[in-house]
């Protein structure tokens, strides 16, 4: 203080009065800065715990979901339907005749498009009408559509001889637990090349199942008359997605009366 | 890794990539297998199962040379045809040699040795029997002129088949 205030003793009472306010003033001052100082550091660290708490809880959130969405290991939910990632298997089976078939789904530059159908489901009803008819959906040259159903043991074949007539149609089993095939109708999209599935689900009809296919491709052209711009966007497609998987895992598939307001389905005759 | 297909007394090992059918014909007319349901020796029409691999998809509808096959290949595509005869064949010279070959050459190949001539592509025809059963073993590569580079993938094809006695008659 005595460096600070060298004329204290000597010099006028008045003048002392105004250095020493200014003295307490500037002191005010540099003790306001402080103070301002500290909060201001409080905050921002309080505002880093605060995100950081959030980011916690959102990761937290992330992997405690009560939801079940996909028993598959690997899969990325993409498309109408679709889980996508996981690799592809070639299939082993046979005809109804018995005659033994080995098809590569994998190493081969062409996709594949898999179509799970089985006897006793009532919405696989009119695919196997249409399949029967000869009307199959244009996937584009460069895709392969395999009809399967279980083998012989676990499939009706007094059922199931009528509905195949004279369709390329492979039982397989082995296929099925292979892609861990939820019910019918399933389809699945695979990349020969990648030898990795592009895109899964079910279906009500032909139009959704080359919805699902171009999705998987990445290319909107081959479903007729609907451009990339009026697809669905992929947030949707993910949402429907989810939702179609929780219904598979409670037992309600595509057809089920509780998804309709009166608890009738579409009429199937109409052709979709 | 390969998969194994089997069937008719007839097993192969599959490679990646590649389609393999084993299939038995119906006999053409039904009537008579009916007739031998009901006495065993009534001789009736008895159908031969064949065995196609091919390194590109093999349709449903195909001749047992490969017809709804050939037509369908290009320049890289292989198809192995594994068909078998009648019993009463067996005696006879065309089936004389014996074992089905598990070696083949690029100078096996021969655009005559085709059943049907499609422009660049051969094929080499081997009659033969194996294990009391005759058989024509019938390749036909794309490419005539790169037989040589594609001929392995047929070999790897033969060293893996395997004929049992119990054969696929009926």
């Amino acid at each position: 203080m005595v460096l600070l205030c060298p004329n204290y003793k000597g010099s006028g009472g008045t003048f002392d009065a105004v250095t020493m306010i200014t003295i307490l003033l500037l002191t005010l001052c540099i003790v306001l800065l402080v103070i301002a100082a500290i909060f201001v550091t409080a905050l921002t660290a309080s505002s880093g715990d605060l995100e950081q708490r959030l980011a916690m809880l959102e990761d937290q959130g992330a992997t405690t979901t009560p939801l079940t969405l996909s028993p598959r290991s690997g899969a990325v939910a993409t498309g109408v339907g679709g889980a996508a990632g996981r690799l592809a298997h070639d299939l082993l089976g046979a005809t109804i005749a018995g005659d033994p078939v080995a098809l590569a789904v994998t190493d081969v530059d062409h996709h594949t498009l898999l179509a799970f159908l089985s006897s006793g489901c009532s919405s696989c009803g009119r695919f196997w009408a249409r399949l029967a008819e000869g009307d199959l959906p244009d996937l584009g040259d460069d895709t392969r559509l395999v009809v399967l159903t279980k083998d012989a043991a676990d499939e009706s074949m007094t059922a199931l001889a009528p509905l195949i007539g004279d369709l390329d149609v492979v039982l397989s089993t082995k296929a099925w637990v292979d892609y861990e095939v939820p019910g019918t109708p399933f389809f699945i999209f695979v990349d020969g090349r990648d030898g990795v599935v592009r895109g899964e689900g079910t279906a009500l009809g032909w139009d959704e199942v080359r919805n699902l296919v171009a999705l998987g491709r990445g290319d909107a052209s081959i479903v007729t008359g609907v451009s990339t711009a009026s697809m669905k966007p992929a947030s949707d497609a993910e949402r429907e997605s989810i939702v179609d998987r929780v219904l598979m895992d409670a037992g309600i598939f595509p057809g089920d009366p509780s998804l309709y307001p009166g608890g009738e389905p579409p009429d199937l005759a109409k052709p979709v | 890794m390969t998969t194994t297909l089997s069937g008719y007394g007839v097993s192969v090992g599959v490679p990646k990539g590649w389609d393999a059918r084993i299939t038995k014909l119906d006999p053409v007319d039904p009537l008579s297998q009916a007739a031998r349901r009901a006495n065993p020796r009534i001789d009736v029409e008895v159908t031969r199962p064949f065995l196609h691999m091919a390194n590109l998809p093999l349709p449903k509808e195909r001749d047992s040379f490969g017809g709804g096959v050939i037509e369908r290949m290009n320049a890289e595509h292989v198809l192995v045809a594994l068909i078998e005869y009648s019993a009463e064949c067996m005696n006879t010279a065309l089936f004389a040699k014996e074992g089905i070959p598990r070696s083949l050459t690029a100078r096996s190949f021969d655009r005559r040795a085709l059943q049907r001539i499609v422009p660049g592509q051969a094929g080499s025809q081997t009659f033969c029997h194996e294990a009391g059963r005759p058989f024509c073993l019938y390749v036909v590569v794309g490419s005539h002129v790169r037989a040589g580079s594609m001929v392995h993938q047929v070999n790897r094809v033969l060293r893996s088949l395997s004929i049992s006695a119990a054969g696929g008659a009926g």
